[in-house]
């Protein structure tokens, strides 16, 4: 097993930056999501680890080696990574025992113990009773199970997946998900895991990367992520909840009931944005003056949307619901300081 | 919806489009196996059996099997390398790489072995022009069974290049990816990825390439001719220049020999279309999956135009060059070069002038007419159950599948005798090769404008019919300009097969009534190349400017309407 370093790792197609200078460290083993919109590079960088594209600037090592950068650009069949295609990537011309045997035939391994090491990555995808057949004889759940096994086949130090999940509906990502987190703990390989699903993200990964337009935003543990994000930006992409513009704070702070109530109240000095979640929110007697703006069943509750004397908005949950136009007042007990979006 | 539409088509419309199809389409089939199996109660004295029985035919099919044969592995190698490269890796200039590539199909077949034969051989301007042309009196290495077979693989590989292409693009670059990253070299991605995957697409390029140099007679009649080679289409040939008794008898016969071949073929070409699409249904394609450094991308593209230089710019070099000098065998430099046969070629009256006429009158007459029939007809098969479609479409395809001369002869069995009622003979008049244009090329025009007719939401006729536009008015004021570069450009590319044509008229034409291609295949028989080789030129620049006006027109056109354009 060997740690992962992107350092400054750029690519340009034509004069355009799909990815500008990313920095991750990833440890051993690690469960690394790549979280972000739609274009803002993720798969671009995947396909940089893997091989398939060249990169313009910085380097790509593995465990010390150089894979890219520096002039060097090591072939995707020499870098023993193994990847998950968002299509499965089966050979429609091999059966799921030829598909999952392909690798081990690359490194020319004996016919008996090439038979064992198939079997067992059938078995633990529980797939050994459909051994031959061809992959358009199985459902989709299955193909990807197909693509798991002949990746786990050949235990490689890096696992690529590239939305594995987006062609599956929402019963079937559940069970594919634990299929995941068995593979992780079984191989202990380190895994990348690109998406755009932060749900996904959050119950898989043990750090997450979120990228944004090419660039790195934040690097951090998805409950961090939660709870710490670092910019205007991220806030608004991870969770839910409102911003506000609070006067007398700085970057990075949490803040408690009595700061937000003295800062949202007074307009003195810069204002910094400040992240509320809804849960922290609480409408009562006496407080913070806000007019409700919406009110929204949502099944188990409320949501409500409110509007501060600023015009910020937040979001806030009631066991029943209120007028819209309706004046109410709020507690807040927590609020996290951000740096304003750039 | 659709129901309520096709039943308020008018009748009279349908059934008088649906009768000239039979009548175009199926007709000159049936009497060509009418006649073929007629007097079998002659037993072994019937044309079917004294033509089995006669060496010759056995010889000419020996003949056509082993150049078309020879000119499918060529066509097969120059068709994938141009198909691989240019769909699987990022070379530059597609655009002008793939024009290129396709233009040994769009010129006639006599012009390119009129300019190949200027090419070598000891009379070959070009030759002589360089100082090295060899001794005279040695022979001319084309007038060889692998002459014609090279020959016809360089036409036929632009067929092998659109059917391995539409494979090949299709094909997902996970799939290459994936064996990539699980420790297969290039190499073993060929072997273990692509190869098996398009193993289809090349059987059904081999069947297209192989049929079209079976009914090809342009070539091995211009090649094989001088060296008493014969394949199937050129002894036919021979037989109608004698007369006798049975001769069409016999014709029809070898006849039907060439198509039963050639319906093999296409049956298994379309069997294995069907299955190349079949097995990488449910991925979505996407091309280059091999991005080459700057290097070995230059290396390539070298290598593809030093081909298309050998195949296509030489030939036309030498043809250019014969076309200006006085005489073959003469060398070109400032002394010799003339434009007389040019000269002669747009002042001499008679045959020259009447044959552009000739070719100009049915090319053009068979594009409109074409364009009339294609219009309805296209507007009627989109709204038809998907087998009756089929069914038609199939129909439609008999009479361009099958090798010209089996039209030809077909053609002339129909209108050997006057037409009944009214008493007219169509034999030995332009209307002959005409009415077999129409049969031949009907499938080229409606193409496009099935195409482009597919694609027409429904609703549009609908709210059309809805304001209360009857059938008639709703095809000419709103299916009509939809489709209107579609048809367009069924009928330019029907001009363009037809102002060349060489094999229905080569067989039909009798004097006074020679097309371009009879022309420049007579002038070259006679000796006079000087001449056929200017009259060549012409017929290529004017390929060239078609086929430039389709790819300008090409961006108002539904994709795969027109071959070349990437
Ligand atoms: N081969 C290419 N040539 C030019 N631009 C490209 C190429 N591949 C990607 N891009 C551009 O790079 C940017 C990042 O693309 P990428 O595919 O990495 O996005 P992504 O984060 O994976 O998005 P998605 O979530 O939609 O898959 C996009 O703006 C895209 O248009
Ligand atoms: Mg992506």
């Amino acid at each position: 097993m060997a740690n992962l370093i992107l350092d400054n790792v750029s690519k340009y197609f034509g004069d355009q930056p799909a990815v500008d200078r990313l920095n991750l460290a990833i440890e051993p083993g690690e469960f690394v999501a790549l979280l972000g919109p739609s274009g803002c590079g993720k798969t671009t960088m995947l396909r940089m680890l893997a091989g398939f594209e060249t990169i313009t600037g910085g380097s790509i090592r593995l465990g010390g080696q150089l894979l890219a950068g520096e002039g060097v650009h090591l072939p995707p069949e020499q870098r023993r990574m193994g990847m998950v295609f968002q299509s499965y990537a089966l050979w429609p011309h091999m059966s799921v025992a030829q598909n999952v045997g392909y690798p081990l035939k690359m490194q020319k391994l004996a016919d008996s113990e090439r038979k064992r090491r198939i079997g067992e990555a059938l078995e633990a995808v529980q797939l050994t009773h459909l051994a031959d057949r061809a992959p358009k004889e199985l459902s989709g759940g299955q193909r990807q199970r197909v693509a798991l096994a002949r990746c786990l086949v050949t235990e490689p130090d890096v696992v690529l997946l590239d939305e594995p999940l987006a062609n599956l509906d929402r019963h079937l990502r559940a069970s594919m998900e634990e299929a995941f987190r068995e593979f992780h703990r079984r191989t202990g390989a380190t895994m990348i895991y690109v998406t755009h699903d932060q749900a996904e993200a959050m119950s898989l990964a043990s750090r997450i990367a979120v990228m944004n337009a090419g660039r790195l935003e934040q690097w951090s543990t998805p409950q961090a992520l939660y709870t710490f994000p670092r910019s205007e930006w991220v806030a608004g992409f991870i969770g839910q909840g409102g911003v506000a513009p609070v006067h007398g704070v700085s970057a990075g702070m949490e803040l408690g009931e009595e700061a937000l109530l003295k800062g949202l109240s007074c307009d003195v000095g810069a204002a910094t944005p400040v992240l509320i979640r809804p849960q922290d929110v609480r409408v009562s007697e006496r407080g913070i003056a806000v007019d409700v703006a919406e009110s929204i069943y949502r099944g188990e509750r409320y949501e409500l949307k409110l509007r501060l004397a600023s015009g910020a908005e937040l979001m806030a949950y009631h066991h029943q619901p209120l007028q819209a136009g309706q004046r109410a007042a709020v507690q807040i007990s927590r609020g996290w300081s951000l740096e304003s979006a750039r | 919806m659709l129901r309520a539409l096709s039943g308020d088509q008018p009748r009279w419309l349908v059934a008088l489009i649906l009768s000239l199809i039979l009548l175009l389409s199926l007709t000159p089939s049936l009497r060509l196996m009418v006649e073929a199996l007629s007097q079998l109660e002659l037993g072994s004295e019937s044309p079917l059996a004294r033509v089995l029985r006669d060496g010759a035919t056995w010889q000419a099919a020996y003949h056509s099997l082993y150049t078309s044969g020879l000119a499918t592995l060529i066509a097969l190698v120059l068709g994938a390398l141009f198909a691989c490269a240019l769909s699987l890796t990022n070379v530059s200039g597609r655009q002008w790489l793939v024009f290129c590539f396709m233009l040994p199909m769009m010129i006639p077949p006599q012009v390119t072995a009129l300019s190949w034969l200027q090419l070598f051989g000891p009379s070959s301007p070009l030759l002589n022009s360089l100082g090295i042309a060899p001794a005279l009196g040695s022979s001319q290495p084309l007038y060889s069974a692998e002459g014609i077979a090279l020959l016809m693989g360089i036409q036929h590989a632009p067929l092998v290049f659109l059917t391995l292409r539409s494979s090949l693009i299709n094909m997902p670059a996970e799939l290459i990816e994936a064996a990539r990253i699980n420790g297969a070299s290039q190499r073993r991605v060929w072997l273990d990825v692509i190869f098996p995957l398009c193993r289809s697409g090349l059987v059904a390029a081999a069947a297209i390439a192989f049929v079209s140099a079976l009914g090809n007679f342009g070539i091995p009649a211009m090649l094989g001719i001088p060296a008493s080679y014969y394949v199937l289409p050129t002894l036919i040939y021979q037989h109608m220049a004698g007369f006798g008794q049975s001769m069409l008898s016999d014709v029809a016969v070898l006849s039907m020999l060439i198509g039963v071949l050639a319906l093999i073929g296409v049956l298994v070409q379309q069997r294995f279309v069907r299955r190349a699409q079949y097995e990488l249904l449910g991925h979505t394609g996407r091309a280059q999956a091999f991005v080459l450094d700057s290097r070995h991308r230059l290396l390539l593209q070298l290598l593809l135009w030093t081909v298309l230089a050998l195949i296509l710019v030489a030939p036309l070099i030498a043809l250019i060059i014969s076309s200006l000098v006085p005489a073959l065998g003469v060398a070109l430099d400032s002394d010799t070069f003339t434009l007389s046969a040019y000269v002669e070629m747009l002042t001499r009256q008679g045959s020259t002038a009447r044959a552009f006429g000739n070719s100009l009158l049915l090319a053009s007459g068979a594009a409109l007419f074409l364009m009339c029939l294609s219009l309805p007809l296209g507007w009627m098969m989109s709204r038809m159950s998907v087998r009756a479609r089929t069914s038609l479409n199939s129909l439609i395809e008999i009479p361009y599948a099958l090798p010209g001369v089996v039209l030809a002869i077909a053609c002339i069995l129909l209108f050997a005798q006057p037409l009944p009622v009214i008493e007219v003979s169509l034999y030995g008049s332009l209307a002959i090769i005409f009415i077999a244009y129409l049969a031949r090329f009907m499938s080229i025009a409606l193409k496009p404008v099935q195409a482009s007719a597919g694609q027409l939401d429904g609703s549009l006729e609908e709210a059309a019919q809805l304001a209360g536009a009857g059938p008639l008015r709703r095809l000419v004021q709103i299916v009509l300009p939809l489709v209107a570069p579609a048809l367009f450009a069924g009928g330019l590319l029907v001009f363009l097969t037809a102002v060349n044509e060489l094999t229905v008229s080569a067989l039909l034409w009798s004097a006074g009534n020679e097309t371009l291609g009879v022309l420049v295949f007579n002038l070259d028989e006679g000796g006079d190349s000087v001449l056929a080789a200017a009259i060549s030129v012409v017929i290529v620049l004017m390929v060239v400017a078609l086929m430039l006006l389709l790819s300008l027109m090409g961006r108002w056109l539904p994709q795969g309407v027109i071959p070349w354009r990437t």
